[in-house]
């Protein structure tokens, strides 16, 4: 028969809410954070403990490390020993703990994430700092509480001379936050704290100078001071870890990069795993080869470079892509006063020196008492010693031992301890040598009880102890800093992986664009010029040609008025055979956009100009810079109505002339200063004042020497020299710069050229003629111009390119 | 455990009325990670299998925390409190006490007594964590106000002060605290090292001064104890009340044998039978959804995605967990 008598219920809310923060308040408070005060979790006090417990002091031998771990999960921690171990390796390895709690004999595990050896093949003692750590332990300077089953007793904290929250930092991962303090170095924030104490309204600037940042056992560098700044200002903040490396020439044309620092925390061997994996995927090129060639004196990862591979390049990807580079997101998370708190540098240094005042004035009490405690038993001993035959007759006449006491304290009004004392003293005490004896310590615990006495009166004096202490250890165990600390480089760009190297971009007639090395375009166009003359197909040709290096700017300036930014290294390589790749898949163009005009920029300097013109008439000039900040959608260049279209946009120095060519053949110059510069979204000006339905259909900003090139409809044409066009007003009509007659038709192109280009004339029955413009005439600009080529019956010049020759 | 009752899981096959047990009894350690394995059983079952919590099939188990033994006999005790409970209970049926006037105190009276000085402990605790001076506290809880009252009585203050600076306490920055007219000072101590302890608005009205006003007649009642009786006609001195009180729970767990238990495992399978599982003797606590939107919003707070609504949630309840197990 099942019992109901003693079933209770209970709601599932209250089970949940009761059980969880059961659990996470422990965790937080006793299992994953440290206190703020000797930055111990309750595992490593324990384990302190438990060494200390055993004697397992650093200058006596070692001790296995199955016995520690034995004891410290029987008296104190009733856990897993897995974890006890792993813990005290953990607290053992040099490169995990910037200043190492434990000295360990054996196999302790390496950067390379091979495990230790099991616990009953290890030793261990304290290493001379922890033992610093217990110092005045037993001089009831910390509180006890007794243990998980109340048989003996553990310290709350530990007395711990040095600030170890800062220095060997903490991790751990509670319920519902988690801390993450990076370490420190010692001198430093040794400093640190003895400026507090001397300065407690020192301000985060003079703190960064003298603690200038997190100093991790395993070197590196840090890269930017503002995530520490940030970390140290507010808790919070990220920073960027860069393992040490350089560059090695090896012979003559061959790099290889060398490593010799990884970032904290960063298991070696996984990471070489992780190189390989990238050249594999091919995600890194110019690698032939990567070895470890680390060995007992040190680190060094080699990774060699192929002939042609640039080392440079690939020791950025490898930051980019691998855990060369890695970042670590501080959290100072603590536990103070019970609680979990988030600290800034400055509040972690004030209660390390609240924790420090504390333990030396309990320690101060404890010695007073002591030394009081001996002072009256020596009084005792002096008084018998001052009556000394009247003592001895006393002892003698007495029956027993109690009586003599009470006797003796009666005759000499001594107390119960000093009697006892006197009673204990062996005769020895009495020779000279031992009565100097104990005149010589009376004298001395005098002068320590007032010293104790002082200092407990005195704030200003338990704060020099204070000082004075950490100055010690600041000797004793100060060292080096080994992380480095760099200003910040910001972000890896994209182009610091790819070489800055001189390119060919080409792009053709019908729209295509790819790019080539110099070195491999000059090799494709050796051999073979090409024929003048008249081509049976419409071939693509090359209609521009640039060079830029692979870190210059293409801007993409479309009919729509818009522009779009695209770097040389961003536009694809192709080779001979290949096309290259559409400009409207490059960019992202809109319905019935097209590019009208491509400018090469190296860089966006001030004082150059963009001059802009569009197919009614309008120009419009905008400083260079404007154009300096890239976007992938491209952006607004010149705002243009409906109906009308850019068609061609050139930089220029400020101080040129401009000139504008219509459909009519009516032209104008003038000079650029006459166009305000306005901002990129405005509409421009009239440039030239038009009968209706002419349009413009080039515009030119003007060099000395050149010539005007004109081509019509029919296949007529002239060059000009711009002499011959002289500066108006802008805005105006304009002059002739060719007769519109019915021979001619009208204009169709007019650009500025000179002697040594070749023109390709595209009629609308697909002939492409090419021409050199040497062969055009130089005549007047009022003319009518001269036959450039043979056209068929109907047949139309509908286009005109410059052909690109090598330059 | 999806096997074995019997029931298949997910929207399709699940289905409450093949469940082969009318009584599914979660059972873990006594222990702080045994609570948490028993919140990840309890979601389990919430999300899971609601209809098993509704038709009242669910339940947990309550294995004790102590084994307390003398001699043969042998009793469990299942939690702290009552453990606590169990202890005092020996004080008053054996101990006795005398005053430095030579009165006696024993049974119901000295427990009285020893509560109230457990209280002032607890209290004292939490107040040194906040930076006060044990030594102030305690002689607050002797000397000083025994109500908030008095902390605006004039006559009551001065002649307060005048005890504290013959007692080596310095007293400095007294000012009337202008809402409450309170008296508001800072206390320094001449032999502590200068530690120093400000009284304010904030302190007067603090839960743990109520509470060690609140047992100061206790204490003071306590102070004046100096003997413990031995049992043996004789008697051992002690000096102040947290002695006494660490000298008096000694002695009533003397003979006895303490147990605490760790884990299940801990028991032998005789004991944990008699204990937790034989339906005769044990205690079950029956799972009950109450509000169904309540424990809804529960489990998500605590077992969801979200890190900061469990944070705050710990943040907000952590001052009533009174049951640290490290």
């Amino acid at each position: 028969m099942v019992s109901e008598l003693h079933t209770h219920v209970v709601k599932i809310e209250d089970e949940m809410k009761k059980s969880y923060l059961e659990y996470s308040m422990s965790v937080i408070v006793g299992r994953a954070l440290p206190d703020i005060r000797d930055g111990l979790k309750p595992v490593h006090r324990r384990v302190l403990y438990g060494m200390y417990d055993l004697k397992n002091y650093f200058n006596r031998p070692f001790k296995k490390s199955a016995r520690l771990v034995g004891d410290v999960i029987g008296k104190y921690h009733p856990h897993g020993d897995a974890a006890v171990y792993d813990t005290i390796v953990r607290m053992a390895q040099d490169f995990s703990l910037r200043y190492p709690l434990v000295d360990g004999q054996g196999n302790f595990g390496s950067v390379d994430g091979d495990p230790p050896a099991a616990m009953r093949y290890t030793e261990v003692r304290m290493t001379r700092l922890a033992q610093d750590f217990l110092s005045d332990l037993e001089k009831e300077t910390v509180g006890f509480t007794p243990n998980y089953d109340g048989s003996l007793q553990e310290p709350d904290i530990l007395p711990t001379t040095i600030p170890n929250l800062l220095i060997n930092g903490s991790s751990g991962i509670a319920v519902g936050m988690a801390t993450n303090i990076p370490p420190h170095n010692l001198s430093e924030i040794c400093n640190a704290v003895v400026r507090v104490i001397d300065n407690p309204d020192i301000d985060l600037d003079e703190l960064i100078g003298i603690v200038f940042g997190p100093d991790f056992p395993t070197a590196g560098f840090i890269l930017g001071k503002k995530g520490i700044r940030e970390a140290y200002r507010t808790g919070r903040g990220i920073i960027k870890i860069r393992a040490r490396a350089f560059v090695e020439k090896v012979g003559k044309n061959r790099e290889r990069v060398v490593v010799s620092e990884i970032p904290y925390q960063v298991n070696k061997s996984k990471l070489l795993e992780k190189m390989a994996a990238l050249v594999r995927e091919k995600k890194i090129e110019g690698i032939s080869d990567i070895r470890d060639e680390s060995d007992r004196d040190g680190m060094r990862i080699v990774v060699e470079v192929k002939r042609d591979g640039k080392a440079l390049v690939i020791l950025n990807r490898l930051y980019k892509f691998t855990q060369m580079e890695t970042s670590f997101g501080i959290i100072m998370l603590a536990i103070v006063n019970g609680r979990p708190e988030i600290l800034t540098l400055k509040g972690i240094l004030e209660h390390f020196v609240a924790h420090r005042r504390e333990i030396i004035i309990r320690r101060t009490i404890y010695d007073l008492r002591r030394a009081e405690e001996r002072a009256h038993i020596l009084e005792g001993l002096k008084k018998a010693l001052d009556f000394l035959d009247d003592v001895i007759e006393l002892i003698r006449s007495s029956s027993d031992p109690k009586e003599a006491k009470a006797r003796l304290m009666s005759d000499l009004d001594l107390s119960d301890i000093q009697a006892q004392a006197i009673l204990d003293m062996r005769l020895q005490r009495l020779t000279g040598l031992e009565r100097e004896k104990i005149n010589a310590e009376y004298q001395d615990l005098i002068k320590n009880i007032t010293r104790f006495k002082a200092i407990l009166e005195s704030e200003a004096m338990v704060l020099q102890l204070i000082k004075d202490e950490i100055k010690d250890i600041q000797k004793k165990y100060g060292d080096e800093r080994r992380t480095e600390i760099l200003e910040d480089v910001g972000d890896i760009d994209m182009e610091d992986l790819i070489a800055e190297e001189d390119m060919v971009v080409t792009i053709s007639h019908d729209g295509y664009i790819k790019r080539n090395p110099i070195s491999l375009y000059r090799a494709q166009r050796r051999g073979g010029k090409g024929m003048t003359g008249v081509k049976p197909k419409a071939e693509d040709f090359v209609e521009l040609l640039f060079v830029a290096s692979s870190h210059d700017y293409f801007l993409f300036f479309t009919n729509k008025g818009r522009v779009h930014w695209k770097k040389v290294h961003e536009i694809p390589e192709g080779g001979r055979v290949t096309r290259g790749k559409a400009i409207v898949n490059l960019l992202q163009l809109q319905r019935g956009e097209r590019v009208a005009t491509t400018l090469s920029v190296k860089g966006f300097e001030e004082g150059k100009y963009v001059v802009m013109a569009s197919r009614k008439g309008l120009v419009k000039k905008t400083t260079l810079e404007s154009y300096s900040h890239p976007r992938s959608m491209g952006i607004i260049a010149l705002k243009i109505r409906e109906e009308d279209e850019l068609i061609a946009v050139r930089v220029s120095s400020g101080e040129q002339d401009i000139f504008l060519t219509t459909r009519q053949g009516k032209s104008i110059r003038f000079k650029e200063a006459d166009l305000r510069d306005m901002g990129r979204v405005a509409a421009g000006n009239i440039g030239i004042r038009m009968e209706r339905g002419d349009e413009v259909v080039g515009m030119e900003v003007l060099k000395e020497g050149a010539t005007i090139l004109t081509v019509t409809e029919n296949g007529y044409g002239k060059r000009t020299r711009t002499e011959e066009y002289r500066a108006q007003a802008r805005g105006g009509k304009g002059i002739l710069t060719i007769k519109a007659s019915e021979r001619n038709g009208p204009v169709v192109y007019s650009s500025q050229v000179s002697g040594q280009d070749e023109l390709m004339i595209i009629t609308g029955h697909g002939k492409i003629i090419r021409l050199r413009i040497a062969d055009i005439s130089v005549i007047g600009r009022n003319t009518q111009g001269v036959k450039l080529i043979n056209l068929g019956e109907g047949e139309r010049v509908v286009g005109v390119a410059r052909l690109m020759e090598d330059e | 455990m999806i096997a074995a009752l019997g029931t298949g899981i997910g929207d399709k096959e699940y289905n409450i009325n093949k469940l082969r047990y009318h009584k599914v009894i979660i059972m873990t350690d006594a222990d702080v990670d045994g609570a948490h394995i028993r919140t990840l059983l309890l979601t389990f079952f919430f999300r899971q299998m609601p209809d098993l919590i509704d038709n009242g099939y669910l339940y947990v188990a309550q294995p004790p925390l102590y084994r307390v033994a003398a001699g043969k006999k042998e009793l469990f005790i299942k939690d702290e409190e009552e453990f606590n409970d169990f202890i005092l209970k020996k004080v008053s049926e054996k101990e006795k006490v005398l005053m430095e006037n030579g009165e006696e105190v024993s049974g119901a009276k000295l427990v009285r007594l020893v509560n109230g000085v457990i209280k002032f402990y607890e209290s004292l605790s939490k107040l040194t964590r906040r930076g006060y001076s044990t030594r102030f506290i305690e002689f607050l809880a002797s000397e000083g106000p025994t109500d908030k009252s008095f902390f605006k009585n004039e006559e009551f203050m001065e002649k307060f002060f005048q005890k504290l600076q013959e007692n080596g306490f310095r007293i400095r920055d007294v000012q009337l605290d202008e809402e409450g007219g309170y008296y508001e000072f800072i206390v320094t101590e001449t032999h502590n090292g200068g530690q120093t302890s400000s009284v304010n608005w904030e302190f007067v009205s603090s839960p743990e001064l109520r509470q060690v006003m609140g047992v100061s007649k206790e204490f003071r009642e306590l102070k004046k104890v100096k003997y413990i009786s031995t049992g043996d006609g004789e008697k051992k001195k002690v000096n102040n009340p947290q002695e006494l009180l660490t000298e008096l729970m000694e002695k009533a767990k003397k003979g006895l044998m303490i147990q605490r238990y760790k884990g299940l495992g801990e028991m032998n399978p005789g004991q944990l039978w008699t204990t937790t599982m034989d339906p005769e003797k044990r205690t079950l606590l029956k799972v009950q959804i109450e509000d169904p939107v309540d424990a809804d919003d529960m489990f998500t707070i605590l077992m969801g995605d979200k890190v900061e609504p469990r944070r705050e949630f710990i943040q907000n309840n952590a001052l009533e967990v009174t049951e640290l197990d490290i």
